[in-house]
């Protein structure tokens, strides 16, 4: 048996290269996109972990503050536990060199550790000794152009200071993810240096050999109290993964509806295999092949559509996701200031994933027609219009199922809303609701066309005859244009809202802050604010406050300045909030915070703050999309009060009506020349904004394309069955007169009529799709409130780019049906 | 006037097998010639190169006095829709389309659905029997149902010649005399020239000549 599979095989595929190739690239692309989405969640995870560990070694512990900085004292503790060996007190400063960045990690370095005080590693100067000593990689030495020995400036917040380049230490040998930006100083240097409030970012504690790490943790956990926390390694890998699981899941997410559309892909090709070869497996079975040998002969070639397009769509999810690891790693940086990913890193898990995805979908795509192949009456596999007539009868019987669907996920949607994930379960339903319904309206609209001709009219009608390929692909390619809407739209719909939120809440004329988001001088602000024709200063002062178990970000501002209209875009009236806020010492509360914490106006509060415990009242809540974390908003001198001396990150000026905001720019740029300052205008802030969120939203992108591309070979795929399997239609068409030309246009209608189809479908599920994603998911994962805003042209594009890639991908199957001579004209299957 | 001229007409298919040897026939318009033989003969070839779907190895092909072999295929195909209608053995109706689409279709490939043209369909349906199926799926009638259906949609565009290839071969002795007298009278009706082929002497005897095609040799029938 084993050679008769190998002939067939070779046989079938001499004989339809193109077919083949299409339905294993179904599954490449489907194994590509998990893989790809898969390999940036890893890497972005990674790279923090590896940020962490590189100077730190292997340290079994690591003391995190649980607000503000951890005092020096903590250090005490951390060295008094029975079994620490040695722990190591560690200060983080983002700093610029140029438009480089580098993330610097102090620490002490007259202890032992890896890097640059490692024997042989070279160096100049004494790292205690040596103002501004600092260890560098060799990649960013030489991005640089340093060498040991030589000196830089580097920037942090407003502060400029001259560093001595004093190793060079490759990071990366002992950890290839480490990222080339990381650098080393000496702890003390850092703070003499930088000029850096007191207090400690974090300790890094090496245990004794054999300690219990878990009960050691414990231990000192507890001495510390709530002023600190204690992880393990692990631990803060899980933290970072935390802090990306929504970004991370939404992505996932996305690329299983790729990997769907690749499944309805291959499921059809193998169907169209199995048509073409009922006969073949029918004699089979006469001549007294068993059951399980037919099966059998199926599922090798199905395993083997899944191992190449595994072989293939392996090599594409890794080039895509280092084509486009700067895009996310951007979106990383920006958005949960996290490491930069530099380099892709292909774990093991991940390779196993992709096999498993692709042979998994190649036999996912093939259970139905297993399931027919087992059918015990020999005679049936001999007749090849049973799928057909089984699909024609279920058509009805899918719609009801499809309507009670629809329901059903109405009524699961209002229910179960609280419950976070029940967004997703909505979306599969609504997919599955798409799909179900596909069949019958395919059916019904084919039987509705009144063709006078033989032009698009007739071509639609031609889609009821071959029922189970073309409503496959129409569904694939529904489900396909359903996400491209639906997150269209929703990204559409998210912009619209954040450029009216920016227009509500950037209303200064000239924003002042640093590259690093890092503190200003004293001497920096006061100059900022002497700036001539200026009618009023905000400034804006962050920390931390802890709310029972969550961390979130404390904003300290003017909340209401004299002659500046209100900024604030609350979620209810302003019936005296400002005001309570500015004068009453009560706090604003973004709308995610409030929707994850579920607060709300008029509710006290206990915040845990640097200097204590507060109670606080909800003067009321407000859009804010700057961070799903959550803010809390207070005023400068409620802040102080909260958090103490801290100094400001950026200022706003409001200028005097009449006075020109870039020659303001101008002048302050000038002004603080010396200062390394960013003076963006009100219009410059804005587009930056918009660009970061575009940046993030770009990998979608991607996914989108790689989903569509799926669909589309889906109508290629489907097209070039039918130019096989309609042979004796076409002939007769040719028979009766019809020209290539004409039988190539018919085709070529066809794509076009699929196409329409999936879009139309595609357009009603993105529409629902679009309701989920702003309703449930995006309220559910990060808390924001979405108005519904189509982007027109943007769809429009997108329709347009779905029906001309639905006629591109219909051209060679049409070109191989127009070259069918009449003569095929012989048999009796039409 | 000749309608169909072969001279010396012989195919070879890939393999060297000769299907037909110097084939010689003139058929004149308005008659209607019976090619009987037996399976393999070359009956089939022999309607496939007359409407030009075949190009014969050696020879010429004349229908209404143009040369087959002076034509491409666009110039065979136009010439076939325009003055040939077609009759198979297996009907060859699509089951995605009605009773009246499926004779709707040439009007539809030629471009020239009208009105006219739906009363056209209308009468042909009613005179073989079937007006009040017109809505019907092609796929619900009967054999002998199927072959009249396939009889209108050749008959629709007024062909000057109808080519019948065993119109009666699969259907059971009675209804496949009722379904030649059909074709006769309508090609009579019609002013068409009737070529068909079968394998039954009974109705090979209906024609006004007969020729038999042996090996792919034509021969007139005693």
């Amino acid at each position: 048996m084993f050679r008769y599979f190998v002939r067939a095989l070779a046989a079938m595929v001499g004989k339809s290269p193109v077919l083949y190739g299409l339905t294993v690239l179904g599954v490449a692309l489907g194994v590509a996109s998990v893989v790809t989405i898969q390999l940036i969640n890893d890497n972005a995870i990674a790279a923090f972990a590896a940020s962490v560990r590189a100077v730190t070694g292997d340290d079994e512990l690591t003391i995190v503050p649980s607000l503000g900085p951890l005092h020096d004292s903590t250090m005490r503790v951390a060295l008094g536990d029975r079994e620490t060996v040695t722990a190591r007190p560690i200060v983080r400063v983002d700093a610029m060199v140029g438009q480089e960045r580098l993330s610097i990690v102090a620490t002490d370095l007259t202890q032992p550790m890896r890097g640059p005080l490692e024997p042989g590693a070279e160096r100049a100067g004494d790292p205690l000794a040596t103002p501004g000593w600092i260890a560098l990689s060799p990649q960013l030495a030489g991005t640089l152009g340093l060498s040991v020995g030589k000196t830089f400036t580097a920037v942090a917040g407003s502060r400029r200071v001259t560093l001595t380049v004093g190793a060079l230490v490759d990071f990366k040998k002992s950890l290839p993810l480490a990222p080339s930006a990381l650098a080393v100083m000496d702890i003390a240097q850092a703070q003499s240096v930088f000029a850096l409030p007191p207090g400690l970012d974090e300790i890094a504690i090496d245990l004794a050999d054999g300690a219990d790490v878990l009960a050691a943790a414990a231990r000192i956990g507890q001495t510390l109290g709530e002023r600190a926390r204690v992880l393990t390694p692990d631990e803060r890998a899980e933290e970072a993964a935390g802090l990306l699981a929504a970004f991370r899941l939404n992505l996932t997410a996305l690329s299983m509806i790729s990997l769907a559309v690749g499944v309805f892909l291959i499921h059809g090709a193998l169907q169209a295999t199995l048509l073409r070869r009922r006969t073949e497996l029918g004699v089979l079975r006469a001549v007294g092949a068993t059951r399980r040998q037919v099966v059998g002969l199926v599922v090798g070639e199905v395993v083997l559509i899944g191992l190449l397009g595994t072989a293939l769509g392996l090599p594409i999810g890794i080039a895509a996701a280092r084509a486009n690891i700067d895009v996310v790693s951007g979106t990383l940086t920006n958005l949960y200031l996290l490491q930069a990913v530099e380099e892709l890193r292909v774990p093991a898990w991940v390779v196993v994933l992709g096999v498993a995805v692709g042979l998994g979908s190649a036999l996912l795509g093939a259970t139905l027609s297993l399931l027919e192949l087992r059918r015990e009456d020999t005679r049936a596999l001999l007749v090849a219009a049973t799928l057909q007539e089984s699909l024609l009868a279920l058509a009805p019987r899918l719609l009801a199922a499809a309507l009670a669907l629809a329901a059903t996920t109405i009524v699961f949607g209002v229910v179960a809303r609280p419950w976070a994930p029940a967004g997703f379960v909505v979306a599969v339903a609504i997919l599955a609701t798409v799909v179900l319904a596909t069949p019958w309206l395919v059916l019904r609209v084919s039987r509705l066309a009144r063709p006078r001709g033989f032009g698009v009219a007739y071509s639609m009608r031609a889609l009821g005859q071959k029922l189970t390929s073309n409503a496959f692909a129409v569904a694939s390619l529904a489900i396909a244009v359903s996400m491209m809407f639906g997150i269209t739209a929703m990204v559409g719909s998210f912009r619209a809202t954040l450029e009216t939120w920016i227009g509500t809440t950037v209303r200064a004329d000239i924003y002042v802050s640093t590259e690093t988001r890092g503190r200003l001088d004293d001497d920096v602000v006061r100059a900022i604010a002497a700036t001539p024709g200026t009618r009023a200063v905000d400034v804006l002062r962050r920390g931390e406050a802890r709310l029972g178990a969550r961390t979130v970000r404390l904003s300290g501002v003017h909340v209401m300045l004299p002659g500046v209209p209100s900024r604030w875009p609350l979620m209810h009236a302003d019936d005296g909030v400002l005001e309570a806020v500015a004068g009453g010492g009560a706090v604003l509360v973004s709308e995610p915070l409030a929707r994850k914490a579920k607060l709300s106006r008029g509710q006290r509060i206990r915040l845990r703050t640097s200097t204590g415990e507060h109670e606080l009242a909800i003067a009321g809540v407000f859009y804010d999309y700057t961070t799903e974390q959550g803010t809390m908003v207070v005023d400068t001198t409620t802040f102080e009060r909260l958090a103490g001396e801290v100094a400001p990150t950026s200022v706003a000026l409001y200028l005097n009506d009449g006075v020109d905001t870039d020659a303001t720019v101008l002048h302050l740029q000038a002004r603080l020349g010396d200062a390394p300052v960013v003076v963006r205008s009100n219009q410059r802030l804005r587009a930056t904004i918009l660009d970061i969120f575009d940046q993030t939203f770009a990998i979608t992108v991607i996914l989108q394309a790689m989903s569509f591309l799926i669909a589309v070979a889906g109508i290629a795929l489907t097209l070039l069955i039918a130019a096989r399997e309609r042979a004796a239609e076409l002939a007769l068409y040719r028979a009766l007169g019809a020209t290539r030309r004409q039988v190539f246009r018919m085709f070529v209608g066809q794509g076009l009529s699929l196409g329409a189809f999936g879009l139309v479908l595609g357009a009603v599920g993105g529409s629902a799709l679009v309701m989920v994603l702003i309703l449930l998911i995006n309220r559910a994962y990060f808390g924001w409130t979405i108005r519904l805003a189509l982007p027109g042209w943007a769809l429009a594009e997108q329709a347009a780019t779905i029906l001309g890639a639905a006629v591109l991908a219909a051209l060679y199957p049409a070109m191989r049906a127009s070259r069918t001579p009449a003569q095929e004209l012989v048999r009796d299957d039409l | 006037m000749s309608a169909l001229v072969f001279d010396k007409v012989s195919k070879r298919f890939e393999g060297g097998r000769l299907v037909l040897d110097a084939v010689t026939l003139e058929v004149p318009a308005g008659a209607r010639y019976a090619i009987v033989g037996r399976s393999g003969s070359g009956k089939s070839t022999l309607l496939h190169i007359a409407a030009g779907i075949e190009v014969p190895t050696t020879g010429t092909v004349r229908l209404f006095s143009k040369a087959l072999h002076e034509l491409d295929d666009r110039g065979r195909t136009l010439l076939r829709r325009d003055n040939v209608g077609l009759v198979f053995q297996f009907f060859h109706l699509l089951s995605h389309l009605t009773v009246e689409e499926n004779v709707a279709l040439p009007a539809m490939i030629a471009g020239t659905m009208s009105a006219a043209m739906r009363e056209r369909i209308l009468r042909l349906l009613a005179r073989v029997g079937l007006a009040d199926r017109a809505r019907d799926s092609a796929q619900k009638l009967s054999g002998g149902e199927m072959q009249r259906l396939a009889i209108c949609r050749a008959l629709l565009l007024s062909p000057k010649l109808i080519l019948a290839d065993e119109p009666t071969g699969n259907l059971d002795d009675a209804t496949g005399r009722d379904v030649m007298q059909l074709l006769l009278g309508a090609s009579r009706d019609e002013g068409a020239t009737l070529v068909y082929v079968t394998h039954s002497q009974e109705l090979a005897a209906l024609a006004d000549a007969r020729f038999v095609l042996h090996s792919g040799v034509l021969e007139t029938a005693a």
